[in-house]
């Protein structure tokens, strides 16, 4: 008899504890979930991935033209072909600077030559080569958002 | 007359005793009164054991720790008066945030120093929570029951260097920059640090989003957190008998009971003192007859060494304020880091780390250290309980000849970090390479 009451009043007791923490556990999962979605971000800032070159405003062959908002150099490597490469270091980030030997990074020193193939520091890959379309008006768009293999230059039709 | 004054007495009393509730006599009593009637004060035992307040025992380490905290509290307030957390462009052609540093160099009344003063306490703190943490450390003091109170010290101490980290983004300078893109940039490598850098920086990439959240962390959340775990840090020392201390203190060298100045006692039982009034916590407590001898009143011994520990820090602090000016790079240019980009000097080893490998560098090593330490202690007793092999820890005895490999260890790592740390500060030139700083380099100086 005892026994049995004793059961009875533990039954209740989990069942009661049970579902509160239950409660409270869902509460809690359910504001944490939507501290998360609140706290991420909605709207991105970020600087736009692609931005145009007109035709008329490129390089003479051989030589580099600096864009410093989107960090690419934009390179006639001959009369009708032209490649762009980032500048960003494909190890954390920072902006590497154009030397003579290819391209040093000043926040960690990794280094790259001419073609931003990696040949000393913490680099771990190749400066990436962006894709460049032709767009109607005699203009070039450099895509950022997109990487291409080492050495892809572009024809202009 | 006789009357008017009687009255005035009386009125005065009664105020006195409106704002004390203690006088300040010579008495046990009092003394005790002093201590547990001042919200303040009570925060510290009536009655600590003489070996407490010698220099050799803490060195003051922790506390400069937290004084520290309470100045940057209090300069870091008065600072939010001047400051906006705005990336906008003024009229100045600079960003909000950035011009209010100059504003605060050059214009506001005393702004300079205040700033200087947040500037060096956050360096000092830095560098005192390492060497607080180093004593503890080294004086065996997180073992006995004070593992627990270990890994809140180091959750506070990467507090701490999070509280830098967020601070040192608000001037909106280069440093700032690009301190927090390459941070948030080392956070990416890690498993799910993605999410957790898309939530830092509120953006895609360090921006007006990240200033904003990166203020808020630095004014409030931060500080709240930790306001509240250097309460429970503070309180678990006293729930486990104050500072660590052998079991035995009988026979070490005390300071004599006559710099304590004399201690009446108006006592109904002559014999007793007012052992009433200590707590009941874990570990050694006075025993009646053991370890009297050894215990002291807190007031006044006590609190007047904080109070001189106070004041020298302030002075001293206040002086490196006047002289040294706070460092503030150029604008943010989020196109060119500075060449070379360095971060303060508490996170140049972790630089230096990095420019080795992103991820080993970045997430390994620092992971494994910092998780390392943090759970030393359980470590230690994972080791020995499962080897059987124990060893003998004495709390609060530097350099325990039974744990010197233990501390060989610890130091070992220090020095680790800090040799790293004067590479990163002296070795590191232009372009990151390797540079001697005895040699004048090409174009360097003036």
């Amino acid at each position: 008899m005892s026994n049995e009451k004793k059961d009875g009043k533990s039954r209740r007791e989990l069942l009661t504890m049970g579902s509160a923490f239950a409660v409270m556990g869902i509460g809690g999962l359910g504001a944490g979930g939507a501290l998360f979605k609140y706290m991420f971000p909605v709207v991105s800032y970020g600087t736009p991935q692609k931005f145009l070159v007109p035709v008329s405003d490129l390089p003479d062959v051989g030589d580099e033209l600096i864009f410093d908002d989107m960090k690419v150099v934009l390179r006639r490597m001959s009369e009708n072909k032209v490649a762009a490469i980032s500048l960003v270091c494909t190890h954390l980030g920072c902006t590497v600077n154009r030397v003579e030997t290819g391209f040093l990074c000043p926040c960690h020193g990794s280094q790259y030559d001419t073609d931003g193939i990696v040949v000393g520091g913490p680099a771990p890959k190749t400066l990436p080569w962006l894709e460049i379309k032709n767009v109607p008006g005699g203009q070039l768009e450099i895509d950022t958002g997109t990487t291409l293999d080492e050495g892809t230059g572009f024809e202009i039709a | 007359m006789n009357e008017l004054i009687k009255q005035a007495k009386e009125f005065g009393n009664k105020l006195y005793y409106s704002f004390f509730r203690h006088r300040f006599d010579n008495t046990g009593l009092t003394k005790s009164k002093i201590m547990f009637s001042n919200v303040l004060l009570h925060i510290q035992p009536v009655k600590i054991h003489k070996r407490s307040v010698k220099f050799k025992t803490t060195m003051g380490l922790g506390l400069i720790t937290f004084y520290l905290f309470l100045i940057l509290s209090v300069t870091g307030i008065l600072l939010m008066f001047h400051y906006v957390p705005s990336t906008a462009i003024g009229p100045d052609g600079l960003p909000d945030a950035y011009s209010r540093m100059l504003n605060l160099r050059s214009n506001v009344f005393w702004g300079d120093f205040l700033r200087n003063m947040h500037r060096w306490c956050a360096h000092g703190m830095v560098a005192f929570v390492a060497l607080h943490m180093l004593r503890v450390y080294l004086t065996g003091a997180h073992r006995g029951g004070r593992e627990f109170n270990w890994v809140i010290g180091c959750i506070l101490g990467l507090l701490t260097v999070f509280l830098s980290y967020t601070g040192y983004l608000l001037p909106w300078d280069q440093l700032a920059f690009w301190g927090v893109k390459v941070g948030t940039e080392i956070a990416k490598l890690a498993p799910g640090g993605a999410l957790i850098r898309g939530i830092l920086l509120g953006d895609t990439d360090v921006g007006a989003e990240a200033l904003i959240r990166f203020y808020v962390l630095h004014v409030a959340v931060l500080p709240a957190v930790m306001g509240f775990l250097i309460a429970v840090h503070f309180f678990r020392v006293r729930k486990d008998g104050g500072l660590a201390r052998p079991a035995d203190t009988s026979k070490e060298k005390q300071i004599p009971d006559e710099e304590f100045g004399d201690v009446k006692n108006n006592s109904v039982f002559k014999t007793a003192r007012s052992y009433k009034l200590v707590e009941i916590v874990k570990g050694n407590e006075p025993k009646v007859n053991e370890e009297t001898d050894q215990m002291m009143f807190a007031w006044p011994k006590l609190i007047i060494r904080e109070i001189i520990v106070l004041a020298a820090l302030l002075a001293f602090m206040s002086m490196i304020s006047v002289f040294f000016d706070a460092p503030l790079e150029g604008p943010a240019d989020p196109n060119h880091p500075t060449n070379p980009a360095k971060a303060p000097w508490y996170f140049l080893g972790l630089q230096e780390l990095t420019s080795y490998d992103g991820f080993i560098g970045g997430i390994v090593i620092p992971g494994i250290l910092a998780g390392g330490v943090m759970f030393l202690p359980y470590i230690e007793i994972f080791l020995e309980t499962f080897t059987r092999i124990y060893r003998k820890n004495i709390p609060g005895v530097w350099f325990a000849r039974e744990r010197n490999l233990e501390n060989a260890l610890f130091i070992g790592m220090y020095l680790f970090m800090l040799a790293l740390i004067i590479i990163g500060v002296y070795f590191r030139g232009a372009n990151w390479a390797i540079e001697y700083p005895w040699v004048q380099s090409v174009g360097g100086g003036h």
